[in-house]
C-alpha cells in the first residue's frame, strides 16, 4: 500500500443517500489526487451540457498523497466541479488552504466526490470512517462562523468544517466554500448550495504512513526547510539586513521595529536570518504587506495559515473599532481577501479608513461566504458608477434607494448593505453582482466591452480577474491566463519573477531552467518572445495543476531560487518528486512528475473542449484582452516600465507555448498522439467522436 | 541487606539523588531481584518489608527539563504535532501526537461553549494556546494510575515515558491526568506521552516561531488550569500499599 495515500475515496449521492467508497490508486492514480483525481471524475462522470446546479454535476473536494504530511506545504484542498461564475459554465478548480484537507486524510479519505441533491438541507459528518448525511435545518441561514461553531460543538472542537454561508445557500455565482475561519475556496459555493449541502464537518484520528525510514524523511524534510523563503518564495529580506547580501522587493518583512503590535504582549518578530529555521515563521510580516508598515505594526496580533506550513501569511487583526459595526474585533485574513473590502470606492480610501474597509470587508464576505473574484467585482462597480450605468440599467426607484450618501462617505455601512444586497440578490443589483462578473458581460453589453479593452479593469477574459499577468514576466504571464476558466491565480511564475534576486542572478537561474537566459525579464521591462520564455510558461502551466493535485502550495512552491548564498540562491527543483517518492514509496523522478502534471494539463484542456464544445480553442478560449496591447497608450512594446505586448509577438508566444506543451499549434488543442503518450486514448476517442479533436 | 538506621532527612536526600533509576533504587535497598521493596530507612518499618510484595516505588525525581509553549508566538502551524509522530513512529498522526495543538485552534482550550467571538483560537481572538506535557512531580497521576507500573521516570531527563513492553492498554491514563496530555497508539494498542524525544525534542526544534522552548523543568501543574478533572480513579493497589510507607 502506497504511502500517504489514505487508499479510499470518499463518495456522497446526496438524492439516494448513499455514500460508498473507492479505490483511490486503483481509478485515480495516474492523475495524482487532488484537482486531476477532480479532472477524472468530471470527465468521465459528467455529461456535456450538465449544468453547474443540475444534481448530476459532481462536486469534487480532492486533496493529494502529500496533504497531510509534513512535506511542506500541504494543507490545501482543491474544488472541482462546473463553475457557477463562469459564463459558459465551465470546469474549473478552486482551492482553499486551511486544515480541512489534512483532516479529511486524518478520517481515512484521499478525497470526497459529492453527486446528487440532498431534499432537504443537509450536511455530510465524517469521523474517521463514519460518515452520515444529517440534517442541516437548523444551519440553514446562518453564517459561516455560526456554522462551524454548531457542527464543532455537535462532533467536537477538534473537528474542521467546509461551509457556505448565505451566498451560497442564495445560489449566487460567487460564493465560496470556507474552513478555518479565513480560508476560500472560491467558484463553488453555489454548486453546494444548489446540492442543499450546507458543510462538510470532518474529524479524523487516523494516520498517513510515511514509506521512508522515520530518520531518512527528517533529514530529507530538514534538508528542505532551509530552502525556502518568505511568502511567495522572495529569497531575500525587503530591507537592507547585515546576514544578507542582497535585499529587494519581498515580503520578506520581519525587521527591528515589525511588531505583532495587538498580541498580548507585543511582539517584535526582529531580524530574521535564512539560517535560523525557529524564525521562518517571522519572516514574513503579513500585516506590513497587507496594511502599510504602521497600521499593520499597530493592529496585528500574529500571522497564521495552512496546515503543515512554515511559512504564515494569514494577517491576524485585533480592531475595536470593527465591534460598532456589529462584527467581531478580531478579523483575519490575507491578500485579496482583505482588498475587496475597499475596492468599492472611489477614489480609493487612504489611512486607517482603508484599513477599516478592508477588515470589514473581510469580516462580512467570510461569514456570508461570497468571493470578490479577486476584486473585479469591485471593480466592476465603481466603473458602472462613474459610467452612469446604474442609471442607466437600474429602475429608478432601486437607484434612488441605493445608500449613495454612505458610499461616497466611504462608510463601513456601506459595506454592509453592498455585501448583504449581493449575498440576498436585493433588486436588480443584487442580482447582476451576485451573478458575477462574467455573467456581468451577457447582462450589460457596456460591461463585456469594458472588461475588453480597458486597464483599469484588470480583466484577462470573459469577465474573468488577470491574477497573475503580463506584469509578472511579459509574455510569460499572459499565457498563463490563457488556458483557465477562472482567474489563473498562478504563483509559479510570478514567485521566481519576484523572488528579490538581481536580474543576473535570475537570468542565470533561468537558463538552467528554461534553457536560456532571455526566459526571464525583468517586471515591466518586456523583450521579445522566445523558446526559453515558453518553456517558463509550460512549466509555470505544469506545476500550478501538479501541485494543486499532491496537494502543495503554489505560493511557497516550486523551489526554483533559495536564500542560500552558498548555493548561489539556487533552490531544488527536484523537491516535489523527492517528496512524492519519498512519501508514498512510488519512486517518480521529476521528469515522471512533469508528465503526470502534463497528462492533468491535457485532461483539463480536454474538460474545457467537452463543455464549450469547441475545437479551437486559440482563438474562441484563449483570448488576450485588447488592453494588453493597448496599455500604456503613449508607450511601444519591448520598451521599459510597463508591459504592453505586441500582438504578432503574442501570436508567436501562443504558437510556441502550444508547441512545447505538443499541442495542435493552430487550434490550440492537444493532439491524439499527445493523448495516447499520455495514456489518455479513450479522451481521444471521445473528443472525436464529438468532432473536437483537430489532430 | 544494608540497613540505615538513622531517619535523617539529609541521608534521605542523598539517597534519592543517587536513585535517578529504579534499578539503583533496588540495589540500596537491597532487592533479591523478585519483589518491590519500599523505602524504608526507619527501623520499624522494615517489618512492614516483607508484605512488600504489594508495594511500588511510586516516589520518582523531578524532571531535569521540560517543553513550554508561549501562546503569543504560536502560529497554528502544527508542525509540532507532525515532527512528534513522523520523526517518532515514522507516519503522520495528530492524534497521537504528544504535544496538543489542534484541539485548542478554531476556539481555544475552553472550546464552542463561551461563544466563539469571545473566546480563543482563531474564531476568537487569534491566540493559540499549545499543551504540552507537565512531566509532573511526584505523586505523578498518569503513573500512579497504572496498574502495571507503566509509566517510568528515564533518565536523563526523567520525563515520564510509557514503556510499552508493560503497557496493557487499559487507558487508565487517559482518564488520570488532568492535562488531557496521554495519547493513544491504536495500532499497537499502547498508551503514549511526551518523552521529550530522549533529550533533543523534535517539535521545539521544528516551531518555525520559536513558541516551544525547552526548558528547565519547574512545577507548573498548578499554573496551568486543568483540561478537565479526573474520574475518581482507584489507585492500583501496589501503589496505595507504598504511599503509607513515606506519607505517614
Amino acid at each position: 500500500m502506497a504511502g500517504g495515500y489514505t487508499g479510499k475515496t470518499l463518495r456522497v449521492d446526496l438524492t439516494t443517500g448513499k455514500v460508498t467508497a473507492e479505490d483511490t490508486l486503483a481509478k485515480y492514480k495516474d492523475f495524482i489526487g487532488g484537482a486531476g483525481l477532480g479532472y477524472k471524475v468530471l470527465w468521465d462522470e459528467v455529461p456535456a451540457g450538465t449544468k453547474a446546479w443540475d444534481p448530476a454535476n459532481r462536486l469534487i473536494l480532492g486533496v493529494g498523497p502529500l496533504s497531510g504530511t509534513g512535506a511542506p506545504c500541504g494543507g490545501r484542498v482543491s474544488t472541482i466541479s462546473l463553475s457557477p461564475p463562469s459564463q459558459f459554465e465551465l470546469p474549473a478548480v478552486g482551492h482553499m488552504g486551511g486544515h480541512w484537507g489534512p483532516e479529511l486524510k486524518f478520517a481515512g479519505w484521499d478525497s470526497i466526490i459529492i453527486q446528487g441533491k440532498a431534499n432537504a438541507p443537509s450536511w455530510i459528518s465524517i469521523q474517521d470512517d463514519k460518515v452520515e448525511i444529517r440534517d442541516a435545518k437548523k444551519l440553514w441561514g446562518q453564517g459561516i462562523f455560526q456554522t462551524t461553531a454548531a457542527i464543532c460543538a455537535d462532533i467536537g472542537n477538534d473537528c474542521h468544517v467546509a461551509a457556505i454561508g448565505q451566498a451560497g445557500e442564495n445560489l449566487v455565482r460567487n460564493a465560496c466554500i470556507m474552513n478555518d475561519r479565513s480560508h476560500s475556496a472560491g467558484l463553488h459555493g453555489s454548486v453546494m448550495g444548489s446540492k442543499n449541502l450546507k458543510a462538510i464537518g470532518v474529524k479524523g484520528t487516523g494516520a498517513l504512513k510515511i514509506s521512508m525510514d522515520k530518520n531518512a524523511w527528517r533529514d530529507l524534510v530538514n534538508a528542505y526547510l532551509p530552502l525556502m523563503g518568505c511568502n511567495n518564495q522572495g529569497v531575500v529580506p525587503s530591507t537592507p539586513q547585515s546576514w544578507a547580501e542582497f535585499y529587494g522587493s519581498t515580503r520578506w518583512t520581519a525587521q527591528r521595529g515589525a511588531f505583532w503590535g495587538r498580541a498580548t504582549p507585543p511582539f517584535d518578530v526582529g531580524i530574521c536570518p535564512a539560517d535560523d529555521l525557529n524564525k521562518m515563521g517571522l519572516r514574513t510580516h503579513k500585516g506590513i504587506q497587507d496594511h502599510g508598515f504602521e497600521l499593520g505594526v499597530k493592529y496585528t496580533t500574529r500571522i497564521g495559515g495552512c496546515f503543515g506550513c512554515p511559512i504564515r501569511c494569514h494577517t491576524a487583526m485585533d480592531n475595536p473599532n470593527l465591534e460598532q459595526f456589529g462584527v467581531s474585533r478580531f478579523q483575519t485574513n490575507t491578500c485579496n481577501g482583505v482588498s475587496h473590502g475597499p475596492g468599492w470606492y472611489d477614489p480609493a480610501p487612504t489611512g486607517e479608513k482603508l484599513m477599516l474597509l478592508k477588515q470589514i470587508g473581510s469580516a462580512l464576505a467570510d461569514d456570508y461566504g461570497w468571493w470578490s473574484d479577486y476584486g473585479q467585482s469591485g471593480r466592476d462597480f465603481v466603473y458602472m458608477k462613474k459610467k452612469g450605468l446604474f442609471e442607466k440599467y437600474l429602475p429608478a426607484k432601486e437607484y434612488a434607494a441605493i445608500p449613495w450618501k454612505l458610499w461616497e462617505a466611504q462608510s463601513p455601512d456601506f459595506s454592509k448593505w453592498v455585501y448583504k444586497a449581493i449575498t440576498y440578490k436585493e433588486g436588480e443589483f443584487g442580482q447582476a453582482f451576485a451573478d458575477g462578473p462574467e455573467w456581468m458581460e451577457k447582462r450589460y453589453p457596456e460591461m463585456k466591452e469594458a472588461h475588453f479593452k480597458e486597464y483599469e479593469l484588470q480583466s484577462w477574459k470573459f469577465g474573468m480577474a488577470k491574477h497573475h499577468s503580463t506584469e509578472a514576466g511579459g509574455q510569460v504571464g499572459g499565457l498563463l491566463n490563457l488556458m483557465r476558466n477562472a482567474h489563473a491565480q498562478n504563483h509559479t511564475h510570478s514567485n521566481f519573477q519576484g523572488s528579490g534576486l538581481p536580474i543576473a542572478l535570475k537570468k542565470e537561474i533561468g537558463a538552467e531552467l528554461f534553457g536560456t537566459p532571455d526566459a526571464v525579464d525583468n517586471n515591466n521591462d518586456v523583450k521579445p518572445m522566445n523558446a526559453g520564455k515558453a518553456r517558463f510558461a509550460v512549466l509555470s502551466t505544469i506545476y500550478q495543476d501538479l501541485h494543486d493535485s499532491l496537494t502543495l502550495c503554489n505560493w511557497t512552491q516550486p523551489i526554483w531560487a533559495s536564500p542560500v548564498k552558498e548555493r548561489k540562491y539556487r533552490g531544488d527543483p527536484e523537491a516535489e518528486a523527492k517528496f512524492f517518492s519519498a512519501v508514498t514509496g512510488i519512486n517518480k523522478t521529476r521528469g515522471d512528475l512533469e508528465l503526470d502534471g502534463l497528462r492533468i494539463v491535457a485532461l483539463f484542456r480536454a474538460l474545457t473542449m467537452k463543455f464549450m464544445n469547441e475545437a479551437d480553442m486559440r482563438t474562441k478560449h484563449d483570448i488576450v484582452p485588447e488592453w494588453a496591447f493597448t496599455y500604456p497608450k503613449d508607450k511601444e512594446p519591448f520598451t521599459p516600465g510597463h508591459a504592453k505586448m505586441d500582438r504578432a509577438d503574442m501570436e508567436k508566444a501562443k504558437d510556441m507555448f502550444y508547441e512545447q506543451l505538443g499541442f495542435d499549434v493552430k487550434t490550440g488543442t492537444p493532439t491524439r498522439a499527445m493523448l495516447e503518450k499520455l495514456n489518455m486514448k479513450s479522451v481521444a476517442d471521445e473528443l472525436e467522436s464529438k468532432n473536437l479533436l483537430t489532430v | 541487606m544494608e540497613e540505615k538506621n538513622e531517619n535523617s532527612v539529609i541521608q534521605l536526600a542523598s539517597i534519592s539523588k543517587k536513585l535517578s533509576t529504579r534499578r539503583d533504587f533496588l540495589k540500596v535497598a537491597g532487592a533479591g531481584g523478585a519483589g518491590i521493596i519500599g523505602l524504608t530507612l526507619i527501623g520499624n518499618a522494615m517489618k512492614t518489608a516483607e508484605a512488600a510484595d504489594t508495594k511500588r516505588v511510586v516516589w520518582v525525581p523531578n524532571p531535569t527539563m521540560m517543553i513550554v509553549g508561549d501562546p503569543t508566538r504560536c502560529v497554528g502551524c502544527r508542525r509540532c504535532e507532525i515532527a512528534c509522530t513522523e520523526f517518532n513512529e515514522g507516519k503522520t498522526q495528530p492524534s497521537l501526537a504528544r504535544v496538543k495543538i489542534n484541539r485548542n485552534y478554531l476556539f481555544g482550550p475552553q472550546g464552542t461553549q463561551v461563544g466563539f467571538w469571545n473566546g480563543e483560537g482563531i474564531y476568537g481572538n487569534h491566540r493559540i494556546v499549545q499543551d504540552t506535557c507537565r512531566q509532573c512531580p511526584h505523586p505523578v497521576s498518569c503513573m500512579d494510575a497504572c496498574p502495571n507500573g507503566a509509566i517510568e521516570a528515564v533518565p536523563p531527563t526523567n520525563a515520564r515515558v510509557v514503556n510499552v513492553e508493560k503497557c496493557t492498554g487499559c487507558k487508565a491514563c487517559q482518564r488520570a491526568c488532568p492535562f488531557g496530555m496521554t495519547t493513544f497508539n491504536a495500532e499497537i494498542n499502547k498508551a503514549s506521552k511526551c518523552h521529550l524525544c530522549n533529550g533533543d525534542p523534535q517539535c521545539v526544534k521544528a516551531c518555525p516561531t520559536g513558541a516551544l522552548q525547552y526548558v528547565p523543568w519547574r512545577d507548573r501543574t498548578k499554573e496551568v488550569p486543568a483540561r478537565f478533572i479526573p474520574v475518581s480513579v482507584n489507585l492500583p493497589d501496589d501503589v496505595k500499599t507504598s504511599c503509607v510507607t513515606c506519607h505517614k
